[in-house]
């Protein structure tokens, strides 16, 4: 378990998540311009909806370390931990901001984590595909296509856009957990044993 | 060390760069650029940067990998590290270069058969800036993992590139080279302290780069010491800077022609004779209605009172030419009273607009984008007066228009038989 815990570098990953959720709450409504092709020439996208990026980033770093030949021979399963470990990160996200969200206090709570969701699912979908090492790219890319062409003329966000819709679109926030859950089970499938 | 370019990153990048280059360049080709100027559409290529420079920075990191990878740095070696960083950042270079060069063909067109050459010195930045991008992915492409240094490169990049147009202090955001797309008018041209704080600090890094990736804490040291050497010149440079990065153009215009005298850019003197046609005529309409105008018209804005700014494009419509005069002549401005207060005043600007227009000889309908039409009714019932009366009209309402407190006297009935 120690073994599994270090060679997934969750220390960084859960220092890295807080981070991000902090940053996230400090820098508040702070948008950054993006490059669109189909409305204005850029659209501003909340930081906070880009900040889940960091701990994804940090996970797929955890899964690039893995010595995949050794843990083959592993007794205890290690996928399943990996998945936990995905899980566990978006639970305590969610303890930690239901509570500031509900209270009003972080309107974008919701938002930050439908993208921790969706780009932790579009990493796991990538690594029995791509590899552990380029696994943080698709997620990267998610946003980008989605702040280049997912905008309609009034700036509103389209219904693939999830990770730069409205922070309390619930089409989103489902697409979100959808995309975890796919990402899942295809990492199960991806990396099971021989 | 040459490596087969079927692993290097640069062969599957090539295509979305290509393609977001080609895409992106077209759509801001078709957004307002100041037509027919050379520099101002190479200004405005450089927003291309945030797609190629995160781009080249991504296929760099991705070779400095490959170097780790190789673990490499346990082993003598026979070339200078700056050789080997060379080789390695070769292909991302050349990236960046068709980047840079696709961005400014997809933005040409606006400026194809206008004087001048493309500015070259706006073109080095943005190669300075695309090489200082690559050799940090690189960088970071040793240092780190993949799984953190391939998304780390092209976010921090792109970051970097986006972030600081959208917070303050304003000089910030002249330091990554992306703020020179909301540069120029045609008399204006990129600020000389914008490009040589952008150009240092790319050129800091890329020293900084190569230095501190030679083994050895001396090396490092001095690698810092550059970094901080360039960082607090290129911060000194554009410190001064406001959130533009334009400043007026240098350079001589050529005058012609007496009452006015117009003095005209390069880009413009294809369009003198539509210029004088317009200008000229509308200019004697206002003399013969009494209102008094400098002897010269100018296309740069100076504090000199012998010369009327007329902001103009190089290929101007007579009817955009016109209104240009008219709002040179009546500026759209705030007086301080109202800044905190109401400003009466304001009601009369839309009339002797209007009116100034009619005198000059715009026809009425195509002031109509311009003026609401019962100022337009206003001014033409003004215009059915003796010609001393509308003067006396105008000069009272051009003076009331910067008083915030009195309503001006817009009623021609007041001036009706007055100087009669």
């Amino acid at each position: 378990m120690t073994w599994w815990w270090r060679s997934r570098g969750l220390t960084l990953t859960g220092v890295s998540l807080s981070i991000s959720v902090l940053m996230s709450v400090i820098l508040g409504e702070t948008v950054m311009p993006m490059p669109s092709l189909v409305s204005a020439l850029v659209v501003p996208v909340v930081l906070a909806l880009l900040a889940p990026l960091i701990p994804v980033i940090a996970t797929c770093y955890g899964l690039d370390r893995a010595v995949r030949r050794l843990e083959r021979l592993a007794v205890r399963d290690v996928v399943i931990r990996d998945q936990a470990a995905v899980l566990a990160m978006v639970a305590v996200t969610a303890a930690v901001i239901m509570p500031i969200w509900r209270a009003g206090i972080w309107p974008l709570g919701l938002g930050y984590l439908r993208n921790l969701m969706g780009c932790l699912g579009l990493a796991l979908l990538a690594v029995p595909m791509l590899g552990a090492r380029l696994a943080a790219l698709p997620p990267v890319a998610a946003v980008i296509i989605s702040a280049l062409l997912g905008t309609g003329m009034g700036g509103a966000a389209k219904w693939w856009a999830w990770p730069i819709a409205d922070a309390d679109s619930w089409w989103a926030f489902l697409s979100g957990v959808a995309i975890l859950a796919v990402g899942l089970v295809a990492y199960r499938v991806g990396e099971r044993r021989p | 060390m040459l490596v087969p370019w079927r692993s290097r990153a640069e062969t599957y990048l090539i295509a979305p760069l290509v393609i977001l280059t080609v895409a992106y360049g077209g759509s801001a080709a078709s957004r307002h650029v100041t037509e027919g100027y050379w520099t101002a559409v190479i200004a405005k290529a450089g927003l291309l940067l945030f797609i190629i420079a995160p781009i080249c920075a991504l296929a760099a990191a991705w070779e400095g990998a490959r170097y780790r990878r190789g673990e490499l740095h346990d082993y003598p070696a026979l070339r200078p590290q700056w050789q080997i960083v060379a080789v390695a950042v070769a292909p991302s270079m050349l990236l960046g270069v068709l980047g840079v060069s696709l961005a400014s063909v997809m933005l040409a067109p606006r400026a194809v058969g206008a004087p001048g050459i493309p500015n070259p010195w706006l073109l080095l930045v943005y190669l300075l800036v695309v090489a200082a991008h690559v050799m940090v992915g690189y960088t970071i492409g040793r240092w780190f993992l993949p799984a953190i240094a391939l998304p780390a490169a092209l976010l921090g990049s792109y970051v970097w590139l986006a972030y600081p147009a959208g917070i303050t202090p304003a000089w910030l955001r002249h330091l990554n080279g992306l703020s020179f797309e909301a540069c120029c008018a045609i008399d204006q041209m990129p600020a000389t302290r914008a490009m040589i704080g952008t150009g240092v600090l790319a050129s800091g890094v890329i020293i900084t780069v190569v230095v501190a990736l030679r083994s050895g804490r001396v090396s490092r040291l001095i690698g810092a010491g550059c970094l901080v050497l360039s960082g607090a010149v290129a911060v000194g440079a554009v410190w001064p800077l406001g959130p533009s990065a334009a400043e007026p153009r240098t350079g001589q215009q050529s005058c012609a022609g007496e009452s006015p005298t117009i003095c005209l850019w390069p880009e413009q003197e294809g369009a003198r004779q539509t210029i004088d046609q317009t200008l000229r005529p509308a200019y004697a309409n206002l003399a013969a209605a009494g209102i008094a105008l400098p002897p010269t018209v100018a296309t740069q804005d100076t504090p000199a009172t012998d010369q009327l700014f007329v902001p103009m494009e190089a290929v101007p419509r007579s009817t955009d030419l016109l209104w240009s005069l008219i709002v040179s002549i009546v500026p759209n401005t705030t007086p301080e009273c109202a800044v905190t207060g109401p400003h009466l005043g304001a009601e009369a600007l839309g009339p002797i607009s209007a009116w100034l227009a009619l005198t000059a000889g715009m026809p009425a309908a195509e002031l109509e984008s311009a003026v609401p039409p019962e100022d337009i009714a206003l001014a033409n019932r003004v215009r059915s007066l003796p010609g001393q009366q509308q003067l006396a009209w105008y000069e009272a309402n051009r003076a009331a228009a910067n008083d915030c407190t009195a309503r001006p006297p817009l009623d021609p009935a007041t001036f009706a038989g007055t100087l009669g």
